[in-house]
């Protein structure tokens, strides 16, 4: 599950399209603050005791896989989140490009 | 009358409610890609042994705030919790999680916090409760700031001060400091029997902690310069508060390897050493073009945006989305 989102947030965000180097590069940027993002709503819908359960698990430096089972667990429209959650990335990355030009 | 938020110690604290970052930076604008690698580590916002490791490989940095340990009796999972819904219930923002940190070290420091049992009406039976109390509306915290910071800290050779260097300052006000618990009267007997007194801060500890774990990410300039110092500016002596605000700054570096900190944490102006007239520290302000505005998160390098209220969610989120971006790069297979 966690190497299928990987692969959702490096399409939507296009990052596909670069060659394998800045691949890496890129998704180590863009996809760390799209799984900020997404584990922030994640947490703010989740219960009190999961949220808890959740720090324990982090604190273990677990593996993705363990960490998004849990998320999907606990918020089960995790994908849909993931997706709004990279899109919006994009679109806002566009804008500023956009303005750049 | 001093402000008292209170808190039940079950209470999550946070303000997980208003969080709601959508990607966006200082500007309100989606995060630009940043040079990370020009982003020097802080490691004193990491907050476990394994996250300091991995940023900078050393295996005997002692993390200041474990998440088991307690302050006056109150483990710090809750005083965290606790303060943030005081900022909560005050309805503080902060621009970047950088200034929501430093907020929270000075309320932590100067605020005081305690453990209280009462009946709580809402459960019909007694609740803990934490009580925050707003360092800013303590009638001690107006004399603390009125004493320069270089009195109490002095990190290349931690000296004890007198009672008459702070001569400036009313007995009755040394009094209720060291009654509020905030600075502690020593009493030193030298070989000849003669006793006098020095005062330190009862936080001295975490603050010389802080400090030697700054130095060791200093580069050897900002050492020279003597920036782990309190400072003598155009508007005085250092005080106390911005020597907090100054030491837990974030350092940026640009690609020519100049160092620098966000100004806006610290006004920094020219000034000479009395002694010899040399000029050790100036302004430094970010020049480069090639740096990007942005606030990192050293731990992830990630962006955060401002206006919106940093807390534990945040801190929370940062580690996890770190660890999972730490293990692609583990599983370069997605690439393919």
């Amino acid at each position: 599950m966690f190497e299928t989102i990987n692969k959702n947030i490096i399409t939507i965000l296009g990052i596909d399209k670069l060659p394998i180097e800045k691949q890496k590069e890129a998704m180590e940027k863009l996809g760390a603050i799209v799984y900020q993002e997404v584990i922030l709503r994640a947490l703010e819908v989740m219960k009190e005791e999961d949220k808890n359960t959740f720090e324990k698990i982090i604190e273990g430096n677990p593996d993705g896989e363990t960490i998004i089972t849990f998320l999907a667990e606990k918020v089960p429209d995790i994908n849909q989140i993931v997706k709004e959650e990279a899109e919006s990335l994009k679109e806002e990355s566009t804008e500023i490009l956009d303005e750049k030009k | 009358m001093i402000e008292q938020p209170n808190v039940p110690i079950n209470t999550t604290g946070s303000a997980s409610n208003e969080i709601r970052t959508g990607g966006v930076t200082e500007t309100g604008r989606a995060p630009n890609p940043i040079n990370i690698e020009n982003v020097k580590e802080d490691p004193r916002y990491l907050e476990t042994a394994s996250d300091v490791r991995k940023a900078i490989g050393r295996h005997n940095v002692i993390i200041e705030k474990p998440l088991g340990k307690t302050i006056d009796g109150i483990e710090y999972k809750n005083l965290n919790k606790a303060i943030d819904y005081s900022f909560e219930k005050r309805n503080i923002k902060f621009d970047s999680y950088n200034e929501y940190n430093k907020e929270h070290e000075l309320q932590e420091l100067f605020g005081q916090a305690k453990q209280v049992t009462r009946y709580d009406p809402t459960l019909d039976k007694n609740t803990e409760f934490i009580d925050v109390y707003e360092f800013r509306k303590m009638k001690e915290w107006n004399i603390i700031n009125k004493i320069p910071a270089k009195y109490f800290f002095d990190f290349s050779d931690v000296k004890e001060i007198s009672g008459d260097k702070i001569i400036n300052i009313p007995q009755t006000d040394i009094d209720a400091l060291i009654k509020r618990g905030i600075i502690i009267k020593n009493q030193i007997v030298d070989s000849n029997g003669t006793s006098t007194f020095n005062y330190t801060f009862s936080h001295k500890d975490k603050l010389l902690q802080l400090a030697k774990i700054y130095k060791k990410i200093l580069s050897e300039k900002d050492i020279a310069l003597g920036n782990e110092m309190p400072l003598i500016t155009n508007n005085g002596e250092e005080n106390i508060e911005s020597y907090i605000r100054r030491i837990t700054r974030r350092v940026y570096e640009t690609n020519n390897g100049t160092l620098f900190a966000t100004k806006k944490d610290i006004d920094f102006t020219s000034y000479r050493d009395h002694s010899d007239g040399m000029v050790i520290q100036s302004e430094r302000i970010p020049v480069s073009n090639n740096m990007r505005t942005g606030t990192i998160l050293p731990t992830n390098n990630n962006y955060h945006s401002t206006g919106n209220y940093y807390g534990p969610n945040m801190r929370l989120a940062s580690r996890a989305a770190n660890i999972l971006i730490g293990r692609i790069n583990i599983s370069t297979r997605i690439f393919h």
